[in-house]
């Protein structure tokens, strides 16, 4: 369950698939341990997350992302995915697809 | 990308003009297994297959590049003949 | 990205240029229960994965470009890591507000930071983390 802080629109985070091309509001769920993985990857921190909506439901199912804020279990994160995953902080030539990009303290929604 | 099976060939005279010279190809995606896994779909074709053939294509951007310099607006693009596939179902 | 297990090979003569030597595997998206999610997919193998393993899916084309070492290939799935582990934790307890000044810092090629030990006392998660009683000091350099 998820507090209202910072206003937002009702649309922000809501998408269908887990990999779209919007920005998304996830939550954190677990870690993957790969030591094998491409040399662009290695000590990249890799985490699962499943997207939520706005008011912390569970809505689709889980991705895999790199982390680049330092983001714990259970905290609800932003993800950006698709090809706009590579800009952000220090992924600029790497073959990723969703990265965690910020860290949710609220989300306010007004219906 | 996925696999498919070739099931025919598009004609389509009135087209985007970047499409021209293009072969047009009814593909039905199927599972290692062979049975179909989604609708059919219509992709371009830059390997030459035939109806019939199982293939593979790719989607989205992606599919414009083998035509490169030439942007057609593609979706989907078959980019290989697949001789055989080995498939273990765990 | 998406986990998925890898579940054949496939041989194709007759492909686009910009694939040739390209490793073609036949890979399985899963679940978090490791059920089949969607059907099975090609990819790009770029890290020397087998059949019957665990590896790391992305599913975006310049990222699989990437993973192949060629601009403009036209591909759209690759796999960029074998999984050893995936680890889920039980635990979803929201952390209380805490101000946004603190959580905006961006991960940086900055000296990294200690580890920091999770935060919520009654979590059960299976995961173990380190975790220090003392307060963390930078290494310190020879002169």
């Amino acid at each position: 369950m998820l507090n209202a802080e910072c206003q937002h629109s009702a649309h922000f985070g809501i998408q269908h698939s887990a990999v779209g091309i919007d920005m998304i509001l996830a939550k954190v769920v677990g870690t993957v341990v790969a030591t094998r993985k491409d040399e662009r990857l290695v000590s990249s921190k890799l985490l699962v997350a499943r997207p939520v909506d706005p008011s912390g439901k569970a809505d689709g199912n889980y991705l895999v992302a790199v982390d680049t804020v330092d983001a714990g279990f259970g905290e609800t994160v932003l993800i950006v995915s698709g090809s706009s995953a590579r800009m952000a902080s220090g992924l600029k030539d790497c073959p990723v697809d969703a990265a965690i990009v910020g860290i949710v303290d609220t989300v306010q929604v007004q219906d | 990308m996925q696999l498919a099976r070739v099931l025919g060939e598009v004609v389509s005279t009135v087209k985007d003009a970047n499409l021209t010279g293009m072969k047009l190809l009814v593909l039905q995606p199927i599972t290692p297994a062979g049975d179909a896994a989604g609708r059919t779909l219509v992709a371009l074709d830059s390997v030459g297959a035939g109806a019939g053939e199982r293939v593979f294509f790719v989607r989205g951007r992606e599919a414009a590049f083998p035509f490169y310099p030439d942007e057609p607006p593609a979706d989907a693009t078959v980019i290989g003949i697949v001789d055989h596939w080995d498939y273990r179902e765990r | 990205m998406q986990i998925a297990r890898v579940v054949g090979t496939v041989v194709a003569t007759q492909k686009n240029r910009k694939l040739e030597g390209a490793k073609l595997l036949l890979v399985q998206p899963l679940t978090l229960d490791e059920q089949p999610k969607g059907p099975a997919l090609l990819a790009i193998d770029s890290v020397g994965a087998g059949v019957g393993e665990k590896v790391l899916l992305v599913i975006e084309g310049k990222a699989a470009g990437d993973a192949l070492g060629k601009k403009a290939a036209a591909v759209d799935a690759a796999i960029i890591g074998i999984i050893d582990a995936v680890e889920i934790t039980a635990c979803t307890r929201t952390r209380s507000a805490r101000s946004s000044a603190t959580r905006s810092r961006a991960w940086t090629d900055a000296p990294r930071r200690r580890v920091r030990p999770i935060r919520r006392r009654s979590c059960t998660s299976p995961v173990i983390r380190a975790t220090t009683s003392t307060a963390w000091r930078p290494p310190t350099t020879a002169a």
